[in-house]
């Protein structure tokens, strides 16, 4: 698994490194790839990436199509468009997936709950407390 | 320089923080209170010079990056007026009772952005200078209270780096139209920009800041960081900027003689206008076309709303 810059991903303890339970609960086998590549994209403001940081809902996929929910930290975030654009990219790079639609979803209420043992590390680190 | 002074210049060029006024001298205070005041008169006037432009944002969720960034720099004056404060300086005074001339702020937030496009150049350009400049701040400055404010204006910068950054590629990706759209606002912004950082270190050779290490990098040293950000990123999303790489590969170096001629009114640089630096400081202090119009939009918040209802 490729650690992005955040440091989320590949520590000793695997247990911190695991997406909340609410994330996990939605990883399928045939989608698994694709949550770890999303492991690579940052929140442009918070050094945490957009699965450790809980805002990526869920990942359906149908051979090259993949359509991927997510939800922000609140309903006027102004990184909505780079965070679908960054996702989208990232997506297109993963062999076989030919088109990527990224929708928000407000049916998911995103709290601190979501976000993983590491994001919560990353974010200490970076002096927010949760 | 009395000896106090010279105690304290030795005891922060060793590493040691001020963390109080009780350490200062008044040099030093005079000094900070200073570059503190630029610092966050800059940060208070990008709001209305973005603002300007927001109103131009081309979908709700640009609107909402946009003020998301105006409220980050409006908390970016909040720090910077709350120390001020610490050194004596009532903040009443700061925002509502100075004159438009007498606020600290670069020429650049004085030309009107009048449109979307050069709102996100704007953010692309201007605050890779603000976060060049506190960011040096950040690193070195020798004010404990500052340095810790500092951690959370600098996130926040990078987002408006960013949504510059991403919208300037957007457009540019949209097609020749766009593309142009996006180099006339580089044309008339970057120079500005490169004026950003003040005179020249062959004409400015002595900066008590950076005895008292309020900041660690000279004019000169400053320029050139900001030069090795912008001017890669402007060449890689095909935009042409008036400086490229020295011959020996160690600095950059503008394709044009400093200082120039500028016209506030049409935005064009006068290429073959040569003036002094003097004129330069003179037309800073002239302020631009929209100094007086920005800072009454902010004096107007002190609680006297009867201007809201002259038009009703």
């Amino acid at each position: 698994m490729p650690t992005p810059e955040g440091g989320c991903g590949g520590p000793a303890d695997r247990s911190r490194a695991m997406p909340a339970a609410d994330v996990a609960s939605k990883i399928r086998p045939e989608t698994a790839a694709l949550w770890e590549a999303l492991r690579d994209v940052l929140d442009p403001e918070i050094p945490v990436n957009v699965v450790d940081l809980g805002l990526v809902c869920d990942i359906r996929r149908v051979g090259g199509t993949v359509d991927v929910d997510v939800t922000f930290t609140s309903t006027a975030c102004p990184a909505v468009t780079i965070i679908k654009e960054d996702i989208q990219q990232r997506l297109l790079r993963e062999p076989d997936v030919e088109t990527v639609t990224v929708e928000e979803t407000w049916e998911v209420n995103w709290t601190a709950s979501r976000i993983s043992g590491c994001g919560r590390d990353e974010m200490k680190r970076y002096g927010i407390t949760l | 320089m009395s000896s106090a002074d010279a105690i304290l210049r030795q005891k922060v060029h060793e590493g040691s923080l001020i963390e109080s006024v009780d350490e200062m001298t008044d040099e030093y205070k005079r000094e900070l209170r200073h570059i503190v005041t630029v610092s966050g008169d800059t940060e208070l006037l990008s709001a209305p010079a973005y603002y300007y432009a927001a109103r131009k944002a081309p979908s709700v969720n640009a609107m909402i990056s946009a003020m998301a960034i105006i409220q980050d720099e409006l908390g970016h004056a909040h720090i910077a007026y709350r120390i001020l404060e610490e050194l004596g300086v009532d903040r009443e005074w700061l925002m509502y009772e100075r004159e438009p001339h007498e606020f600290r702020y670069p020429y650049a937030f004085d030309i009107p952005l009048d449109s979307w496009v050069e709102l996100c150049v704007a953010n692309a350009l201007y605050d890779q200078a603000g976060y060049t400049l506190l960011g040096d701040v950040f690193a070195n400055t020798s004010y404990g209270p500052w340095k810790r404010g500092l951690v959370k204006v600098s996130k926040e910068e990078t987002f408006h780096l960013l949504h510059g950054r991403r919208w300037m590629k957007r457009i540019i990706d949209s097609g020749d139209e766009g593309r142009q759209l996006v180099q006339d606002a580089v044309d008339w912004m970057f120079p500005l920009t490169v004026e950003w950082f003040g005179l020249p270190d062959k004409l400015k050779t002595h900066s008590s800041q950076l005895d008292y290490k309020m900041k660690g990098l000279s004019n000169d040293q400053l320029r050139q960081v900001w030069m090795g950000e912008v001017v890669p990123f402007c060449e890689s999303v095909g935009l042409k900027v008036p400086a490229h790489r020295n011959a020996d590969d160690t600095a950059y170096e503008l394709e044009y003689d400093l200082p120039l001629q500028f016209d506030a009114i049409a935005k064009v640089w006068l290429w073959d206008e040569h003036i002094t630096w003097e004129q330069v400081v003179t037309r800073w202090k002239g302020r631009g076309p929209r100094n007086e119009g920005m800072i009454e939009q902010i004096q107007r918040s002190r609680g006297d709303f009867s201007w809201m209802f002259k038009d009703l």
